[in-house]
């Protein structure tokens, strides 16, 4: 091991002993260090940048409270970001209780080109992400990006594994549909939006 | 070939956001920070409830049983005084009555037991009223405890006792129970009964509760109408930071529920009387804070100054953007305390009360981010704060000798401001709940 990966582990270590204490320069290096990267999982699950801001200071005052309780079984990452996906979740939650998630009739797209996603910028697949509804966004999220499986998923958000299915398939539709447009905008010089 | 694209698909968008990073809005740590200082305020905010209550239980337990103890002192003091009234009488009506005949001194004299005092001291291990019970005939009370030293005039004023009332027995049984303390606790007595005059050293720390009517801190009223109004008409903000709005709301609301902490350091003189206690001495006295400050001051020189809402009224004082100031106020305080000692022995317990004029010194801001200098507010006319308060005090002191000349005690206590620290705002009376430690040299 490395003494720079020493070293980090020994920062990470303090800094959580330091945010256990209550300590504020350990809590806000704490912030710091993964309030980017936390920033980008609360803004795909939200519809707005206001409501990703909600969300990420709801999930850190999470971590400061039960910090004290991460026993370092996995990465710090991985568990921040988990309490961060559970408060996104919760906070998804209601909107999914007023408008529950039906089956959707999965839509058969001609095969197509793949479009690459490398000519996008982060700003505008984001912007993709939120604009889907509001099931489609939260199953495309945890299918796609956090790899859970739809059995999982259908027990996350108590539906059926079916209607998670649907959701996604619906999600990959659109989301095929908005890159598939912005990509002919970019071809024909037109102003993506 | 489609499950391949999909898994392609996938791995797509995966990527994309793998590693992503984006920056929030600096609204998002101070409403994090406030939501923190707030939580941790309610956590002391229970603590300091638990504290008074604990005082006041303690305040309220030291009073019954210090009135109980005076109460049955004071008692038996009186029955004492009654019982020899009563016995002095009935011996002058009987000498005048009957005058001493010679014959029946020498006849009584030769039944004196061997051991008379054995005798006594075996009926004293009972209550007195036990004894009066057990020796109802007082020829027999008289047959056994003739003292050859005393005289038959004395023997003749015991069986006169007993005849009297049960009341009457208790007098001299209670001074013979005086002459037969164990010889240790006669020798704690005269111990405790030289401590007359000691000197004393001290610390204390505890909780500090501004009590402010704005929110608090050492620093003072934190936020006033005025401060308000400076954010919704001209709003300056010379440090960047967030826009203010209901941040500022929360500055407020997380304001009003700080507690700091106090810490003491002095030297005392103590004089004992009987039971009774005065003590005296010098106290300096540091309380700190940290709350949220949304003002600060510009100099000429382009400077920035930490500052708090009541310096508002400078003309270069301007509202700003919340951050976190560190208040730090010293005092020199002259406690002036009566005490009364519940109990007087190798382990001392008593009770003081009293007062005592607090001198300010100064008050220091510093801006916990390191953006502002620091700020220094001494007393004076041109000062915020008064430059004497009176507080009020009282406290328990559990002590323990450990020598022939010194004491340690335990002393948990409260202090209580009766005057506004701050000369334009008369709510802010600060309260204190400390512990502290003495160790006292007793010169006699």
């Amino acid at each position: 091991m490395s003494n720079v990966h020493i070293g980090f582990m020994l920062g990470e270590k303090e800094l959580i002993q330091g945010c256990a204490r209550g300590d504020r320069a350990s809590q806000k290096a704490l912030y710091e260090r993964y309030c980017k990267k936390m920033m980008v999982v609360c803004l795909r699950y939200s519809r707005s940048t206001q409501e990703a801001e909600d969300t990420l200071q709801e999930g850190f005052i999470k971590i400061f409270k039960s910090i004290s309780e991460f026993r370092g079984d996995s990465k710090l990452e991985t568990w921040i970001t988990r309490i961060m996906i559970n408060t996104a979740l919760n906070s998804q939650r209601q909107k999914l209780y007023l408008m529950p998630m039906v089956d959707v009739t999965e839509i058969s797209l001609p095969e197509r080109e793949e479009v690459s996603l490398s000519g996008f910028h982060l700003d505008e697949l984001i912007n993709m992400v939120q604009s889907l509804p509001d099931g489609c966004r939260v199953v495309f999220n945890l299918f796609a990006i956090e790899g859970y499986g739809h059995q999982e998923i259908a027990k996350m958000l108590q539906i059926s594994e079916g209607t998670s299915k649907s959701q996604y398939n619906r999600a990959k539709t659109l989301l095929k549909a908005k890159l598939e447009r912005d990509s002919k905008y970019a071809k024909y010089g037109e102003a993506k939006i | 070939m489609q499950n391949t694209e999909r898994q392609k698909f996938e791995e797509n968008w995966k990527s994309a956001f793998d590693g992503a990073e984006m920056t929030p809005s600096d609204n998002v740590w101070n409403s994090i920070e406030l939501d923190l200082a707030g939580q941790e305020s309610a956590t002391m905010k229970k603590r300091v409830v638990f504290y008074q209550r604990l005082a006041a239980a303690t305040v309220i337990f030291a009073l019954l049983t210090g009135t109980y103890a005076f109460y049955t002192n004071y008692n038996r003091t009186e029955v004492k005084e009654t019982a020899s009234k009563q016995v002095e009488k009935k011996v002058e009506e009987k000498n005048s009555a009957e005058p001493p005949k010679e014959d029946v001194i020498q006849k009584e004299t030769p039944v004196a037991s061997p051991a008379p005092q054995v005798a006594i001291a075996e009926k004293e291990e009972g209550p007195t009223a036990t004894v009066v019970e057990e020796a109802p005939e007082p020829v027999i009370a008289a047959e056994i405890t003739p003292a050859p030293e005393t005289g038959i005039v004395q023997e003749e004023t015991k069986k006169e006792e007993a005849v009297v009332s049960p009341l009457l027995q208790t007098a001299p049984l209670t001074a013979s129970l005086e002459e037969q303390k164990q010889p240790e606790e006669v020798i704690e007595k005269k111990n405790t009964s030289r401590e007359r005059t000691w000197l004393a050293l001290g610390a204390a720390a505890g909780n500090y509760s501004p009590n402010m009517g704005g929110g608090g801190g050492g620093g003072g009223l934190l936020f006033s109408s005025k401060s308000q109004a400076d954010f919704q008409s001209t709003n300056y903000s010379a440090i960047p930071g967030p826009t203010l709005n209901n941040v500022e709301a929360a500055a407020q609301n997380s304001n009003r529920t700080k507690v700091g902490t106090s810490y003491t350091l002095g030297v005392g003189v103590g004089k004992k009387f009987g039971r009774f206690v005065i003590q005296s001495g010098v106290n300096l006295g540091k309380q700190q804070i940290d709350y949220t400050s949304t003002y600060d001051t510009r100099l000429s020189n382009n400077s920035i100054k930490a500052s708090a809402a009541f310096y508002n009224s400078l003309s270069n004082t301007f509202s700003t953007t919340p951050y976190t100031i560190n208040s730090s106020m010293d005092i020199i305080s002259i406690p002036v305390q009566a005490g009364y000692m519940i109990v007087d022995r190798r382990l001392g317990w008593q009770m003081n009360a009293g007062f005592s004029p607090d001198f300010f010194l100064r008050n220091t801001l510093v801006d916990k981010s390191g953006q502002r200098q620091k700020f220094s507010q001494g007393a004076g006319d041109d000062s915020p704060y008064r430059s004497v308060n009176w507080s009020g005090l009282m406290n328990t002191e559990l002590s323990y000798r450990i020598g022939d000349h010194y004491r340690i005690s335990f002393v948990p206590g409260m202090r209580y401001s009766f005057t506004s620290i701050l000369k334009d705002d008369k709510t802010s009376k600060p309260l204190i709940l400390d512990v502290g430690f003495r160790f006292r040299y007793m010169f006699d």
